[in-house]
């Protein structure tokens, strides 16, 4: 991460950058700003963590990462690209360069594990022949080997927040967002999840993981922590 | 790696079908192309009667030969009939017995017996050859002059009349069955929303995913039309089965008079079948058009 002083545009550093945030804004219908003047960028290949107190905004600024919701003003660029000036249609191009963990899991009760991980790539019309050995392996290197036929109302809460870690990463994401992924787990499971997110930063994955829980974060991470709807940024060693 | 003991499950569908949810839907929709067959295949029934009736009424033409004091009635209608046989387009003329101007009375004068002298007019039924014209002014000129008191009527009125009465009700047919076709359109909207409402986790998930929203569209549009292609196929047979039963009993004997003379063959039954295609081309484009809105106004909003 780099604490710059909002960046008006990043012409000639696109390609080591992935996202940034030029004095956003963010206000639900004509409430207060919940995100006020928020800069930062983030480069290419790093290890964020958002944090902050409840209610701090963590998941508003994650939703625009991804491109859920656009911010009440400012300017956010993605893969060097202004977001504001993108055409509908490029919308899901760019999404499907990303991976996106929810704190609700959001997996599909009518899919298996299985389906449910392959997912991304079916909408990208691979064929089963293709995408079959990765999504074993995946599943294999989440723990999850052997639940690939099993549905998702019948996984506990650790499972499942693992699967949609799978279904974020089976696409090998240029940035992958999460939110509080560890949220549901326990604390062996939580530490292994971030060094599953770690080993994919480590293949080059920008990673921003939102969560509460300051202990998970390494020491080495980037942090951006928010507080009274902006952020201050600091090093992890700092918090 | 994996684990070869666990075998990999068969593709499942995106959107698989929901019986228990579906069922209101498909039975409503089932009604609907049961009504809109039978007032398809009834607006096609009146079309082909209307045009043999018409066709049966303008070939004849009925010559009434009124009697006239101290001639021979019959022996006009003979010298009548030579008359008539000599112009052309004339396939055939037949002299009506006695009984049959007779019995174009009873409806007046019951059963009593006729005096045997009253004068009765004699009718000429003539057959003309088919989709040619006949000549009342002409016939009627020529009859005149042999010294034959006639009335000729070739039916034209009648004929009109019918025609127009025939083209009534295939108006309301029609629009009955456009009436039809828009409630099926307004259920395939429903039914989307519907499935919609029921999947939301599933939209939103490829939405994340990147899923572009003709790819969504397409899954909800082919589920819904083959939701109403076989709740259609289902009214469709139902209603041609109906007419089929309708149509054999309108020819046992007790029954003929009670019941439509019905017909229903192959041709009718490939007309049918356009009910169920049409109903799920309808579905899938009204389902694709409405995902494709929604999905649109929701994106990056």
């Amino acid at each position: 991460m780099t604490n710059q002083s909002a960046p008006q545009y990043y012409p000639d550093v696109t390609d080591t950058i992935s996202i940034g945030f030029d004095r956003i804004g963010l206000r639900y219908g004509r409430g207060e700003e919940i995100l006020s003047d928020v800069n930062f960028v983030l480069q290419k290949g790093s290890m964020n963590f958002v944090t902050g107190p409840s209610g701090s905004g963590k998941t508003s600024l994650l939703k625009l990462i991804y491109l859920n919701m656009r911010p009440s003003r400012g300017l956010i660029t993605l893969f060097g690209q202004d977001t504001s000036q993108l055409e509908k249609m490029a919308i899901p191009l760019i999404k499907r360069r990303m991976g996106i963990v929810l704190q609700d899991f959001m997996l599909i009760d009518h899919l298996n594990v299985y389906e449910n991980v392959a997912l991304p790539l079916r909408i990208l019309g691979n064929s089963r022949e293709d995408y079959h050995e990765d999504i074993l392996s995946l599943l294999s290197w989440v723990g999850l080997g052997k639940r690939q036929n099993a549905f998702p109302t019948t996984l506990s809460a650790g499972e499942k927040q693992r699967a949609a870690i799978a279904r974020a990463l089976i696409v090998k994401p240029e940035i992958l967002v999460a939110d509080e992924p560890t949220g549901n787990v326990d604390k062996e499971i939580g530490a292994r999840l971030i060094r599953l997110f770690s080993e994919m930063n480590r293949l080059g994955t920008t990673v921003i993981i939102a969560t509460h829980d300051r202990a998970l974060i390494p020491n080495s991470a980037d942090i951006l922590y928010l507080q009274s709807g902006t952020v201050i940024h600091k090093r992890g060693d700092d918090v | 790696m994996s684990d070869p003991s666990v075998k990999t499950p068969p593709p499942q569908p995106l959107l698989p079908d929901d019986k228990l949810a579906d069922r209101p839907l498909f039975v409503v929709l089932a009604i609907l192309a049961f009504l809109a067959t039978l007032t398809l295949l009834t607006v096609k029934l009146s079309y082909v009667s209307a045009g043999s009736w018409g066709d049966d009424l303008s070939r004849t033409v009925t010559v009434q030969i009124i009697p006239i004091m101290g001639k021979d009635t019959n022996e006009a209608a003979q010298k009548a009939r030579s008359i008539i046989m000599a112009q052309s387009n004339i396939d055939n003329v037949s002299i009506m017995p006695k009984s049959y101007s007779e019995g174009l009375l009873k409806p007046w004068l019951g059963d009593m017996v006729l005096p045997n002298d009253l004068p009765l007019p004699i009718l000429l039924s003539i057959k003309i050859s088919y989709k040619k014209n006949f000549d009342v002014i002409k016939v009627s000129s020529a009859l005149k002059n042999a010294g034959i008191k006639a009335d000729i009527d070739d039916h034209s009125q009648w004929s009109k009349d019918l025609k127009r009465t025939a083209r009534a009700a295939q108006t309301i047919a029609i629009l009955a069955f456009i009436l039809i076709m828009l409630a099926i359109n307004g259920a395939a909207v429903f039914a989307t929303r519907a499935a919609i409402v029921g999947r939301t986790t599933l939209m939103q998930v490829l939405q994340q995913v990147g899923a572009l929203p003709a790819f969504t569209a397409k899954i909800f549009s082919l589920r819904c039309a083959r939701t109403s292609l076989k709740a259609g196929a289902i009214g469709t047979l139902g209603a041609f089965l109906l007419l089929i039963v309708l149509g054999l009993f309108g020819t046992m004997p007790g029954l003929r008079n009670f019941m439509p003379g019905i017909s229903v063959g192959l041709i009718d039954f490939l007309l049918a079948l356009l009910i169920p295609i049409a109903m799920a081309i309808i579905s899938a484009f009204t389902a694709w058009k409405t995902v494709n809105r929604i999905l649109m106004a929701e994106m990056y909003p």
